[in-house]
């Protein structure tokens, strides 16, 4: 039977010609959209290296101590009383303003309340890229530093093309080793092999490169470096590490990790109260770090959630447009074929026959609108990667990929058969045999 | 073999009634070859539709091989045109984008039978009717002859007990009209099918066992 409404599809796509190509124009289309955004959002979100530890990952950027200044503001209004006016005078406490620094957090302060959390198995961090220009071959090289703390690769498990990582000798040590992304190692040296052992000059130093890392798929703040420097090698030391310019990374259970952060910082004791007496933390998750770039709101859950129901109901709208264009053509199709549901019925079909029949046509007819929009898809994704379109954002093919889109493509065709498949399915014999004219 | 007890039908709109049947009794016996004949719009196709379960009359009871029909729920009834009825209808009614052989085993997909098997007793059909040469054709490489004879040839793949043929002969000229009468009169003869045929032509209504006519939904001969 399968067979028989196999081959019973593709004749009425091939006699169909007109219908079948606004049908698959339609399809492919937008199934190349949505594969598009589900490699967008594999490459940024997908639990692969670096963030094979992403369900785990728990981001604290931006910490700075505050000092909010409060105020009596007197609002005064007129009433009367016993028939004379009177001055009515209330008065609101509001924030007169706020002063906050980055500066003044010390070192001490960080690992004593915030490294030593018992719910992190591991905590690290990384000072957000310093900019250096270089030049080869009379060519400009932007590079971004980032020195980082203890563990850092082991929370965020960079993929090792060649060399290997930094540890803890080279921190120790304060050797100038450092490890660079390829994307760099191909600007610099047009390669990624035989990278190691060369040098590089900046900040008026010379380093050398101990390993290349792949570059990472995602763009944002946790990965805006190219070169990894142990932390020692912070131009003003280790001890006096920019902690409000860094950004904290912790792996173990999130909620419970982003509670105790949260309990810790009420903790801090403020040496100078006057001044400072509150410390800013925002523990949040991968996602929700990504989602509080948007700036939708402060609290990182509520911007993800935010960010979550636009995306959804702009994807819900964009493929609803189709869909119902789609649903449209097709109860047109189907109704062109009333007659053939009379005679189907009138030799034994039941109304589930003809509705899991439209269903399959309708589904293999997405399959192959699937297959044109995932080939179109893939040289999209070819010319977005290799022609470094949209800030050099590198979109990901993979299993996933592939899985999300065939997906998207059955949901695609479900939706739009089973509508005109349950009208026709419902249809009177009579009625059918009388229609247009096999 | 088929009885209509007191069978009415009335289509209603909210402001017409329309009788397209009253009160017809009529039984048909095993092997019979029937036909009805009367002036356009007197309910012969109704009826004929009825009698094969495409539509549900008003009122009235009908009872085929015992079995009393409006019991049944809409999966029964397309298991028993399934597996009981075979039609042939005046426009052929031949789905276009199926081969001639898929065309003829469309009755027995919905019996689950491996595909071997239908393709085997479509040919056997198909032979019967003279046209196993023609079994990969589509229908638009027919003629309207053999158009009919691939209808009949599905109407029979599935060996059922009653034929019910709407103005078989009706698209078709004289001499493709006696053929397919001819094939007609054969399966009734060798297989005891019986038939029931509507028709405009006195002739072909000649050939028949029994001829019953039908003026303005009411039976009078």
């Amino acid at each position: 039977m399968i067979l028989n409404y196999f081959k019973l599809a593709l004749r009425v796509m091939l006699r169909r010609k007109f219908f079948t190509f606004i049908s698959l124009f339609g399809i492919s289309f937008t199934l190349m959209v949505l594969m598009l955004i589900v490699s967008y959002l594999n490459s940024q979100f997908a639990a692969t290296q670096p963030l094979s530890n992403v369900k785990e990952l728990v981001i604290v950027p931006n910490i700075k101590l505050r000092k909010e200044y409060f105020d009596s503001i007197p609002k005064y209004d007129t009433t009367i009383v016993n028939g004379l006016t009177k001055i009515d005078t209330t008065y609101d406490v509001k924030s007169a303003g706020q002063s906050n620094s980055i500066s003044d957090l010390s070192r001490r302060v960080i690992e004593d309340y915030l490294f030593k959390l018992s719910s992190t198995k591991l905590v690290s961090f990384a000072s957000r890229g310093n900019n250096f220009d270089l030049y080869r071959n009379n060519q400009k090289v932007s590079i971004s530093v980032s020195y980082i703390g203890p563990n850092y690769f082991d929370i965020l498990d960079y993929k090792i093309l060649e060399g290997r990582l930094l540890d803890e000798n080279d921190n120790k040590q304060s050797k100038h080793n450092i490890v660079i992304t390829s994307k760099l190692a191909i600007k610099l040296f047009g390669k990624t092999e035989n990278v190691v052992g060369q040098s590089i000059d900046f900040d008026n130093q010379d380093f050398k490169i101990v390993g290349v890392v792949e570059t990472p798929k995602p763009k944002n703040r946790l990965f805006n470096q190219n070169v990894f420097a142990s932390e020692s090698l912070y131009e003003e030391g280790a001890d006096n590490f920019y902690f409000g310019n860094c950004i904290l990374i912790a792996k173990g259970p999130v909620d419970l990790i982003k509670k105790d952060v949260l309990f810790a910082a009420t903790k801090i004791p403020f040496q100078d109260p006057e001044k400072y007496n509150e410390l800013i933390v925002n523990p949040m998750t991968y996602k929700e770090m990504f989602a509080s770039d948007f700036d939708f709101s402060e609290d990182p859950t509520k911007a993800y959630n935010i960010l979550k129901y636009i995306l959804i109901g702009i994807l819900a709208f964009f493929i609803l447009l189709p869909l119902l264009n789609l649903v449209n053509l097709n109860v047109s199709r189907i109704m062109d074929r009333s007659s053939e549901i009379g005679v189907r019925k009138a030799f034994g079909a039941t109304d589930n026959h003809i509705l899991y029949q439209y269903i399959f046509e309708n589904v293999i007819q997405t399959l192959l609108g699937g297959a044109i929009g995932l080939i179109m898809a893939l040289m999209a994704i070819y010319y977005i990667n290799t022609s470094g379109l949209l800030n050099e954002m590198e979109l990901s093919v993979s299993p996933t990929f592939f899985f999300y889109s065939l997906l998207a493509t059955l949901f695609f065709g479900l939706l739009s058969g089973v509508m005109p498949a349950y009208i026709i399915s419902k249809s009177h014999i009579v009625t059918s045999l009388k229609s247009k004219q096999l | 073999m088929i009885q209509l007890q007191n069978l009415n039908k009335v289509y209603r709109t909210s402001t017409i009634e329309t009788t397209a049947l009253n009160d017809i009794n009529l039984s048909i016996d095993k092997g019979e070859f029937l036909s009805i004949m009367g002036p356009s719009g007197c309910g012969k196709s109704t009826l004929l539709n009825i009698m094969g379960l495409l539509d549900e009359p008003s009122s009235g009871k009908l009872v085929i091989n015992g079995q009393q029909i409006s019991d049944y729920n809409s999966k029964a009834m397309a298991k028993y045109r399934n597996q009981h009825l075979g039609f042939i209808f005046q426009s052929f009614h031949l789905i276009p984008d199926l081969s001639v052989i898929d065309n003829v085993e469309l009755p027995l997909i919905y019996r689950k039978m491996s595909a071997s098997q239908r393709k085997s007793l479509a040919k056997t059909a198909l032979e019967s009717v003279g046209l196993s040469n023609r079994v990969d054709h589509y229908p638009n490489q027919l003629s309207g002859g053999q158009k009919q004879r691939v209808a009949i040839a599905r109407a029979i793949v599935g060996e059922p007990s009653i034929i019910l043929a709407d103005e078989p002969t009706g698209n078709l000229d004289s001499v493709m009209g006696n053929e397919v009468m001819e094939i007609l009169l054969r399966l009734n003869t060798e297989k005891q099918t019986t038939i029931v045929m509507v028709t405009h032509d006195e002739n072909m209504a000649n050939m028949t066992h029994r001829l019953v006519r039908l003026y303005d939904g009411s039976q009078v001969q």
